[in-house]
């Protein structure tokens, strides 16, 4: 999920900011109104990477990892001023961005996703109105996931999406696959699927992923400037 | 596939999001342009619209965004002066806001 939402009622955006990016921004503008209001959501002052933002129907919810390598959350519950921030852990590739979605229903999930700094694809997982959160590592690197590939040396920062029933990560990775894990809420397996590159020397890059209700799509590109477009169906499950 | 670069430079950062029916994808391309696509029931499969030609001058576009309002596609995107710039579609054109500049 990217750096802009909808709330039904208003655009939510956030974004780096003020001197050396030592900020993460906030800006909402209610449908058919001006102007755009902005909020500082966070500072560091070792600068912030790509944040990401989602809705949760009641509040809106931002991740970010900083040039030291730690990851943070925030919240802002809808009609309230205060951004409330929790550190959700250290370790990972700095300024590299995160991912962050909301699972929806009633015992909704929010789920965030980013890779260390070993190159590995790590997600947290926090149940609305607790306070933990809860770490699994969905893909190391150093491993084959392809019998015609080397050991994939490093993940590339992933994109999450969730429905009431599943949550999806997709990310490329050093031997240029594209790459989807699935998880159903509830259960601790990660399912793999790797989709190499359909022509000999390409490599996909800059997945994207979103949930449209009941199930994902996906979308990259390859290192010729082609776009493509993947569903579940034609990931081909197994 | 739902676009090659023919007629273009190369497709880069893609964002997709939903519409409940149908799936919509944001890019950028190396001519600085920002690309639309919504999904549709009939071959090609995908409709193609130029939200903004040529975005941001000389210092570029990047980090594309986009979402569903429940009502129609808005588009977001970063130049490279630092606008954070802002599309939505009404009446069949693109309108554009800035939201800020964020140096």
């Amino acid at each position: 999920m990217g750096s802009m939402a909808s709330t039904g009622s208003s655009a939510i955006l956030t974004m780096f900011g003020g001197d050396n990016a030592t900020s993460v921004l906030y800006w909402w503008q209610a449908f058919g109104t001006k102007p755009w209001h902005q909020e500082t959501v966070g500072t560091d002052l070792s600068g912030f990477g790509w944040p990401a933002i989602a809705w949760t129907g009641k509040a809106a919810v931002i991740a970010a990892v900083d040039n030291g390598g730690n990851l943070y959350y925030w919240w802002q519950a809808v009609g309230t001023k205060p951004w409330h921030r929790q550190h959700v852990a250290s370790g990972l590739a700095p300024v590299q961005p995160a991912t962050i979605a909301w699972t929806g229903g009633g015992g909704g999930l929010v789920v965030i996703a980013a890779v260390d700094a070993a190159g590995n694809i790590q997600y947290w997982w926090q149940k609305v109105g607790t306070a933990p959160w809860n770490n699994q590592r969905v893909a190391r690197a150093g491993v084959k996931t392809d019998p015609l590939d080397p050991p994939v040396v490093a993940y590339n920062p992933p994109a999450i999406a969730a429905t009431e029933s599943f949550v999806g990560i997709v990310a490329t990775d050093s031997n240029g696959n594209l790459n989807y894990w699935q998880q159903t809420i509830g259960t601790a397996p990660w399912n793999q699927t790797v989709v190499p590159p359909a022509v000999s020397g390409r490599s996909y890059v800059a997945p994207d992923i979103a949930s449209t209700g009941d199930t994902v799509v996906i979308t990259f590109v390859d290192n010729s400037g082609n776009l493509y477009y993947v569903t579940l169906e034609s990931l081909r499950f197994e | 596939m739902v676009a090659a670069p023919n007629g273009h430079k190369p497709y880069a950062l893609p964002k997709i999001a939903s519409t409940g029916s149908s799936a919509i994808i944001a890019c950028v391309d190396t001519d600085n342009n920002i690309n639309f696509w919504e999904q549709t029931n009939s071959p090609p499969w995908f409709k193609h619209e130029t939200v903004a030609s040529a975005v941001g001058g000389s210092g570029g576009v990047s980090f594309p965004a986009i979402a569903w309002t429940g009502n129609s596609v808005i588009v977001a995107a970063l130049t490279g002066s630092g606008d954070l710039d802002f599309w939505w579609q009404g009446s069949g054109h693109w309108h554009k806001e800035t939201v800020a500049n964020v140096g």
